[in-house]
């Protein structure tokens, strides 16, 4: 009844291939669109996505979903053809399990664990990915079946707090350019949306003959939720503005006006269910490349040698893919592969041979290969050199008393230099202890750094030297995190170098929340200092609470999505 | 090589003398019936067998009967009423006879008569029907299982009278020759399930089977998983509906604990008044306990997440007092909840070993004086308290507890995973976890049904999974029974509509 013969229910397939594909455009759609308008981008993903299905169509009319692959792949091109169509197949799904481990090790880098080892973050996708790709296609099925909902509805319900979450402040050009750009995005939306590549080879695996609805139902639901995605960041940041920023489609989320009852920042939930997403990808790719290695085994060796070395010839793949993925560096380098890849390479490549097929179709009802399940002795051995590694490098945790948190900043520029105030909780002075009367006094701890009451104000030429003094009065990490509300000085705009440095850095830090309220102030109007005097210890909550509380604050102030969209557009 | 019964009772007692010989415990009592009188010998253990159940069996009446007849037609009477006993069997070898024996019962021999005669006993000395001590509830039966395996099946047999429920027995281990019983529904079970667990029973030999944990950890294919493929129960209800459900039910003498079989995580997250109350609250409830299982698995390890590397996550406020709770506080975050942890063992181990009343004491000295203490001495912060206070009440509120022991333990993978890698750590913590679930079989249903492949079960995972729906939709039984046979539930308007 529960037989483990790698076929799994067309409703686990819709599950599992949303979460297979969700990742994949969501962090692409943005790079391959960015620049547009946002009438132009919508064209793109739509025309994109209708060619998608129209090809899926056409494709898995011509392929006999019941066939075993090879069998089929022979009859229709031959043994050579079907040989060289598996390595292409066996490559690019090696090629795919890298790129998708080393950008979840570079978002966790960027986003989570700034501080810890970059190979040390490839390892867990592999092992996770390992563990799961291991044994029958049910597995997988199963875990689709069972998580899908719950990832997919929290992505769509983060995806609607973040629309509605989105204000209309920056004038966004709507208007569709037309012209081959247009194509040529289209083009790139398909081929992000995984060329025609898994479908096919997964619609074998679905039982009853329902590839072509599952493939259907998941890769439009994929798409649309990205492109969603994609649009709110443009209106969020600007055409340009999503160029500067890396990953504005996760960034979209830290928005602090999303009605987070606990959570404060979305963003490292969404993220969390992203990597959820990305570790599934590498998972179907290192399944589909043990897929080809038995394919290849089976065309080359007897069963007997076949079930002995396909396992071992696996792991080493896996372990060629983790020096692969550690190889590449960052995330933007893996996604010029994929992406170059998926254009230059495998579409051509695959539109050849459904042409082929589209000429000689045949069927056959004979069933799929069988798979046995094997034991866990090599998955044993990455856990413990994962375990291994952890112990040797150790981690980068931080307890709460070892930060610093600021809850507001002033920035703007004082007699020519860059002056950047802090301002702290009144339970915790700058110097770790708790504050004491004697200190509350105005103490000048060189001519640079300046502490009165809970403000500290750093001046300096430029932003490098600030972010260098910050190390003169405390000890402790400064964690941008908690900051709430800036007053952002217009006198910064009197000297550009320094005003295009402090863009970058809102740009850049992460700890920022997109949806920080930020409050325009020309030369006279009142500061930290001021709002201290109304809320001592607690500026960054009162600037929040003017802004959330009352009408003529919300006219002056913007988020800092908005600054950095006016500012790159 | 088995022996066959002499015809000679004095050949008999001689074999059973050598084969008893320094069982002090075992009596043989000679005896002359009849006249002018001829030998017979009943054989049985000391306590298990009473003078008063002798002379009370049919055995016992028998016998007084047999006292007044003339030697020629005492084996006449033996040969044409000893199998029309109800309470009785005939042994023509002396090794079943001795079983039998060793089984509680008492043997009756008699001379130039090659057979044995049993006569039943109640068996060995045991508890009796008592109140079931760990799944107890507010409404239902409040009777559980005894140490006896008779006594048990009769629990079922009281709640399914119907002839359709089989109960197989056999004996497992070489020398504890340990009464087991399989009980199931003949319409209702899978046969290649029952085929398989007769399979898995006779694969192994084993000296003593002292507990039903042994045959559990002897079957159902070994594996490295700490979650249960069994599910226990001390209930007879819940045994009965696990019958009625088209499961197995394995009875093992001496353990109150039965293993029914297979099982799914859905399943262990039941009660036994699941179904007894208001579906509504029930829902609530199993809500609840899966919230009870996220608490278990997974709250220490995403404090340490939060805290230790995305204190943005958390509020403002509560960040900036778990870092003055934490000032002063000479260990890591992960040494504080490892510490507490283990210390929450500790008091769990002892409070267990101790005699009832000092057992509770120790976890209220434990929970509040020593917790306390640890925060005054600036040795813990309070969050950490509070943290691992709300994670033993998540294990607690799991029903099953085996399976909150398998979320205990995986709970350090997690703590370890989320101190390293923070929210990436958390997410694999999670991930393993699920692809563990997804993997896991037992007795080839998986683990995760009904919330994978509902189609194959006879229950939605919205109905009977998560939440409980009102019992008149709970018309399928669940994926453990035939597939032909699965209605269990069918209103009277319906039936009508089927017999037009």
């Amino acid at each position: 009844m529960f037989s483990d013969n790698s076929r799994i229910s067309a409703r686990q397939a819709v599950q599992l291939w949303r979460l297979e594909w969700m990742a994949g455009p969501v962090l692409l759609f943005p790079v391959i669109l960015s620049g547009m308008s946002i009438g132009s981008m919508l064209i793109c993903m739509i025309l994109g996505i209708v060619l998608w299905t129209g090809i899926m169509k056409c494709v898995l009319c011509a392929w006999d979903l019941k066939k075993p692959f090879l069998k089929q792949l022979t009859e229709v091109a031959g043994k050579p053809f079907a040989l060289l169509f598996c390595t292409v197949v066996f490559l690019y799904f090696l090629v795919q399990a890298s790129v998708f481990t080393s950008l979840t090790a570079s978002l966790t880098k960027q986003y989570l664990l700034p501080e810890e080892s970059y190979p040390l973050l490839c390892l867990l996708p592999i092992a996770a990915g390992i563990y799961l790709a291991y044994g029958s296609q049910e597995i997988r099925g199963r875990f689709g079946e069972v998580t899908g909902p719950v990832v997919t509805g929290l992505i769509l319900f983060l995806l609607f707090l973040s629309i509605f979450g989105t204000n209309l402040n920056v004038q966004n050009d709507t208007m569709v350019r037309f012209g081959a750009h247009l194509l040529q995005g289209s083009f790139e939306v398909f081929a992000v949306m995984g060329g025609m590549f898994v479908p096919v080879l997964a619609g074998t695996f679905v039982m009853k003959s329902s590839g072509y609805g599952s493939v259907k139902k998941a890769g439009v639901f994929s798409g649309i939720a990205a492109g969603a995605l994609c649009v709110t960041a443009a209106i969020r940041y600007g055409e340009n503005g999503m160029q500067v920023i890396g990953f504005p489609t996760i960034r979209v989320m830290s928005s602090r006006s999303m009605p987070g009852a606990f959570w404060q920042r979305w963003d490292l939930v969404f993220l969390a269910l992203l990597i959820l997403c990305l570790t599934v990808t590498v998972s179907g790719a290192l399944w589909y490349v043990r897929e080809m290695l038995a394919v290849f085994l089976k065309s080359l060796c007897k069963q007997e040698k076949q079930e002995r070395y396909q396992y071992p010839i696996w792991y080493g793949c896996c372990l060629l893919v983790y020096f692969a993925a550690a190889g590449f560096l960052n995330g933007f380098t893996a996604l010029c592969y994929y992406r170059a890849m998926n254009i230059q390479i495998l579409v051509p490549f695959l539109l050849i041979l459904y042409t082929i097929m589209l000429i000689r179709k045949r069927t056959d009802s004979s069933e799929i290969k069988r798979y046995r399940a094997r034991k866990m002795e090599v998955l044993l051995l990455l856990l413990f050199l994962a375990a291994a590694v952890f112990f040797l490098t150790g981690c980068s945790a931080r307890d709460p008393e070892e930060r610093l948190f600021p809850t507001a900043l002033e920035i703007g520029l004082e007699d020519g230099l860059l002056a950047v105030t802090y301002a702290w909780n009144e339970e915790l002075g700058p110097t770790g202890t708790n504050v004491t009367d004697s200190e509350k006094q105005k103490t000048l701890l060189t001519e640079s750094v300046v502490h009165e009451d809970e403000l500290t104000t750093l001046r300096g030429n430029s932003l490098q030297e600030i972010r260098n003094l910050e190390t003169l009065f405390t000890e402790r990490y400064l964690d941008y995190s908690h900051v709430k509300a800036m007053i952002l000085r217009e006198s910064l705009s009197e000297n550009p170098g320094i005003e295009q440095e402090v863009m970058e850095w809102f740009a850049k830090e992460t700890a920022f929340s997109s949806g920080l309220i930020v409050y325009p102030a020309k030369e006279g109007d009142p500061g930290l200092k001021e709002a201290g005097q109304h809320a001592p210890g607690q500026v960054g909550e009162y600037l929040e609470n003017l802004y959330k509380n009352s009408g003529s604050y919300q006219k002056k102030a913007v988020t800092l999505a908005t600054v950095i969209a006016l500012y790159y557009d | 090589m088995k022996t066959e019964l002499s015809l000679e009772l004095k050949q008999n007692r001689e074999r059973i003398q050598t084969l008893c010989e320094n069982c002090d415990d075992i009596l043989l009592r000679d005896m002359t019936i009849g006249r002018p009188g001829i030998r017979c010998l009943i054989v049985y253990i000391e306590t298990a067998v009473s003078n008063m159940m002798l002379e009370d069996s049919v055995i016992g009446k028998l016998l007084n009967h047999l006292w007044e007849m003339q030697d020629a037609d005492i084996k006449k009477a033996m040969e044409q009423n000893g199998l029309g006993i109800s309470d009785s069997a005939e042994f023509v070898y002396l090794e079943d006879a001795m079983d039998c024996m060793l089984a509680g019962n008492a043997v009756f021999f008699l001379d130039g008569y090659a057979k044995a005669l049993k006569i039943s006993s109640k068996g060995y000395p045991g508890i009796g029907v008592a109140k079931t001590e760990s799944e107890k509830v507010l409404r239902g039966s409040k009777e559980g299982f005894s140490e006896s395996v008779k006594l048990n099946t009769a629990l079922i047999r009281k709640r399914i009278r119907s002839t359709k429920l089989k109960v197989e027995e056999q004996f497992l281990g070489v020398r504890s020759h340990t009464v087991t019983a399989l009980v199931y529904d003949a319409e209702l079970v899978r046969p290649e399930l029952l085929a398989r667990i007769k399979q898995e029973l006779q694969a192994f030999t084993i000296d003593a089977i002292e507990d039903s944990g042994t045959i559990e950890q002897l079957t159902g294919r070994f594996s490295w998983s700490p979650f249960p493929k069994f599910q226990t129960t001390e209930r007879p209800d819940r045994a009965a509906a696990a019958v009625l459900a088209g499961r197995i039910v394995l009875l093992c003498d001496n353990s109150p604990t039965v293993l029914l079989l297979p099982t799914t995580l859905n399943s262990l997250l039941q009660t036994g008044d699941d179904y007894y109350g208001n579906f509504e609250i029930a829902s609530l409830l199993r809500c609840i306990r899966y919230a009870a299982v996220f608490l278990a698995f997974s709250l220490p390890g995403l404090y340490l997440a939060a805290t230790g590397f995305h204190p943005q996550l958390l509020p403002t406020a509560l960040s900036l007092s778990l870092a003055k709770a934490r000032t002063g506080v000479p260990f890591p975050g992960i040494v504080e909840v490892l510490f507490l942890e283990l210390a929450f063992e500790l008091l769990r181990e002892a409070g267990l070993r101790m005699p009832g009343q000092i057992g509770s004491t120790i976890g209220i000295i434990g929970g509040l004086i020593i917790g306390q203490a640890a925060v005054s001495a600036n040795l813990l912060s309070p969050i950490v308290v509070v943290v691992t206070a709300l994670t033993a009440l998540g294990s607690f509120a799991v029903p099953n507890e085996e399976l909150s022991e398998a979320f205990r333990l995986l709970k350090y993978l997690m703590i370890f995973l989320c101190a390293a890698f923070g929210l990436y750590g958390f997410v694999f913590g999670w991930i393993l976890l699920m692809t563990h679930l997804c993997r896991l079989k037992s007795f080839e249903i998986p683990y995760l049904m009904p919330f994978a492949a509902p189609s194959m079960d006879g229950i939605s995972p919205l109905l009977d999974g998560i939440f409980r729906g009102p019992l008149y939709k709970l018309r399928e039984r669940p994926v453990y029974a035939k597939k032909d046979e699965r209605k269990r539930l069918q209103m009277q308007q319906e039936y009508e509509n089927e017999s037009k």
